[in-house]
């Protein structure tokens, strides 16, 4: 292992500067509670804004006047000020949180939601607690809360949060993402705490979402992978006034039930975008022997206006099926990827007295982007020996070593000790791709969606 | 204003010298937090929570020469302690998609981070400070309280279960196929 790796590697994650000063004055606050003045900064930014809001409120909302978008859509101060939720901030600078004053009372422990959004596809929102709750050793109080009744269906629908330490209280903010394809303009979406502190009860709300303004792009472009028999359409781009949501729908065989989709998504200057959420399953259904699912991918901020568009490069981690070869099988024998480009070419089995040895090269020697090191570990940890009988559950293989006997080829040698009692049916050579298919995800064609 | 003259102020109850020092360490910090925890918001929480502790006990620096070891220290404290909370309080299972889900950015890098998470404590530790960090092994030493040769004997460890795990998954592992990264 080189150290320059580990730094390079080290010296490439990138620093959220802004936030990290946030959370160093933070955590000074929180230690200096009680003597800090309340903040001033807050009404002024909130006056000044009002008229990018009123901007914003006349084009997006046509029915309503502009003094009840602006009651529905007041100007607030700073819910998200403290919380690392870049979609929230984003909105409150545009004045676009709904604020709420909702409490439920359990326990002598009094919750209020204080504000909601609903932008796109995600929702937040903030809330306080009152009254006697255990705070743990760093000043801080955790609560359990469930969204939709804690629908096993739905992705964390429950969830652990810690709130911070406020002026006469804590404060909290939970993000979720809308867990349906549609998104249903103007909504309540059940919301249980369920332990604020160390205080089990029930403090339950209907928090009512209005969703803001927001465009659809329908893009309905088709992506392939033949060999990997899987496809995937981007339906459409979900554009929000601090999110942007890409819906997808792919089609995988029956057997790819367990492949995981993944985008990489480019701006137009060839820049890779963060993604809030990647892969969120919407809905999974079977159709003959295909599976179909729809999917939503999120980039939490708006990218109308900053980009062209999108470049999306889709590419499917493959679920591979372990595969087997006799010891008495003649060599050599190819034990490839039915649906992507992954191989183990067994070379050579010798089976001696106490040893077997097995020569075979990795991916016919192409080693894409990967380091010689990867697939030694890979010939290592997933070419084994194991009992026939015991072929499918992961037992405790053989004994082995492995060395390369060319690294730029990829050429390993696997020496197995073998046990007394052994004989040669009873043994079977096991090659399990799913390590290198979870790494070397297959690509799908590049789609490119232009977003005016 | 040199560093140590804001160390020595901060030690004598400055609380803003305490908060630039913070600062002017910030990368390292949210780094070596971000290799602990493997995503972006529980960094954060970590960073925060060192800030937190460091103003509460600054007055326990004995030696100003070692303010970055000691910051270290507490860094190291909070990013265990919040993987033991999420730890206690989630199933494993949720928690693996939960790494999963906030998975953004370098994957080789976070293939890495995840490996490094199973990786016992101390094995850890001395991993990331001796390779990311840089760290002397003197200094690591120094900041686990332990003698450089067992430093030496983690690090061997360390880096030996790191090499089996990387790019491979264990043998006796659950399988996992999270389609959430």
């Amino acid at each position: 292992m080189k150290k320059q790796f580990f730094q390079d590697e080290f010296n490439k994650i990138e620093v959220p500067e802004s936030d990290v000063l946030k959370a160093i004055q933070t955590g000074v606050k929180r230690a200096n509670t009680g003597t800090i003045t309340p903040k001033r900064k807050t009404r002024m930014i909130a006056l000044s804004s009002v008229a990018a809001a009123t901007i914003v409120l006349s084009s997006s909302f046509l029915s309503p006047t502009l003094s009840k978008a602006l009651a529905d859509v007041p100007v607030v101060g700073t819910f998200y000020g403290n919380f690392n939720d870049l979609i929230g901030r984003n909105l409150e600078l545009q004045t676009l949180i709904t604020e709420i004053n909702e409490t439920s009372s359990n326990k002598n422990v009094d919750v209020t939601i204080t504000s909601a959004y609903y932008d796109g596809a995600v929702i937040g929102v903030t809330f306080k607690v009152k009254g006697n709750v255990k705070a743990e050793e760093d000043g801080r109080v955790s609560g359990m809360y469930e969204i939709f009744d804690g629908d096993g269906a739905i992705s964390d629908s429950r969830e652990l949060t810690y709130m911070e330490v406020s002026e006469d209280g804590y404060t909290g903010h939970i993000q979720l993402h809308y867990p349906k394809t549609s998104l249903p303009e103007e909504t309540t979406f059940p919301l249980e705490f369920k332990r604020i502190g160390e205080k089990e009860g029930s403090w339950r709300f209907d928090v009512p979402i209005t969703q803001l303004a927001y465009e659809t792009i329908n893009v309905g472009q088709e992506s392939t992978n033949i060999e990997a028999d899987v496809s995937l359409q981007i339906d459409s781009i979900i554009a929000g006034n601090a999110s942007t949501s890409i819906d997808y729908t792919a089609t995988l065989p029956s057997e790819g039930k367990h492949d995981q989709i993944r985008l990489e998504v480019y701006d137009d200057q060839g820049e890779q975008l963060h993604l809030l959420s990647d892969g969120i399953d919407l809905e999974t259904s079977k159709e003959g022997n295909r599976m179909i699912v729809k999917g939503r991918s999120i980039i939490p901020e708006a990218l109308q206006g900053k980009t062209e568009y999108l470049d999306i490069q889709p590419k499917v981690a493959i679920q591979e099926p372990k595969q087997f070869a006799q010891l008495n099988t003649e060599t050599p024998v190819n034990l490839a990827s039915a649906r992507q480009n992954l191989a183990v070419n067994i070379e050579d089995i010798l089976v001696e007295d106490n040893s077997v040895t097995v020569d075979f090269q990795v991916n016919n020697g192409e080693k894409g982007n990967w380091d010689t090191m990867f697939f030694h570990d890979f010939a290592k940890n997933d070419v084994l020996l194991v009992k026939e009988t015991e072929k499918e559950i992961n037992q405790k293989p053989l004994k082995h070593s492995v060395t390369a006997l060319d690294k730029e080829a990829l050429r390993f040698r696997s020496t197995f000790e073998l046990p007394n009692n052994f004989t040669l049916e009873d043994y079977v050579l096991s090659v399990n791709m799913n390590s290198l298919s979870m790494n070397i995800p297959a690509p799908l064609e590049k789609v490119r969606v232009t977003l005016e | 204003m040199s560093e140590q003259k804001l160390v020595l102020e901060a030690k004598a109850g400055n609380k803003a010298s305490l908060e630039q020092l913070l600062i002017l360490h910030s990368d390292q910090l949210y780094r070596t937090a971000y290799v602990y925890v493997g995503n972006r918001e529980d960094a954060l929480d970590v960073v925060q929570e060192t800030a937190y502790r460091a103003i509460l006990s600054i007055k326990k620096l004995r030696n100003e020469q070692y303010f970055l070891t000691w910051l270290t220290r507490i860094l190291i404290h909070c990013a265990y302690d919040l993987l033991k909370k999420k730890k206690r309080e989630i199933p494993i299972e949720k928690m693996i998609e939960q790494t999963l889900d906030k998975r953004e950015g370098n994957i080789e890098l976070l293939d890495l981070v995840e490996a490094l998470n199973k990786l016992k404590e101390h094995y850890r530790t001395s991993i990331i400070l001796f390779y990311f960090q840089d760290q002397p092994i003197r200094e690591i030493a120094k900041i686990m309280d332990i003698p450089e040769n067992t430093v030496k004997t983690y690090l061997r460890r360390g880096k030996d279960q790191l090499k089996k795990m990387l790019g491979g998954v264990e043998y006796d592992e659950k399988t996992i196929f999270p389609r959430r990264v």
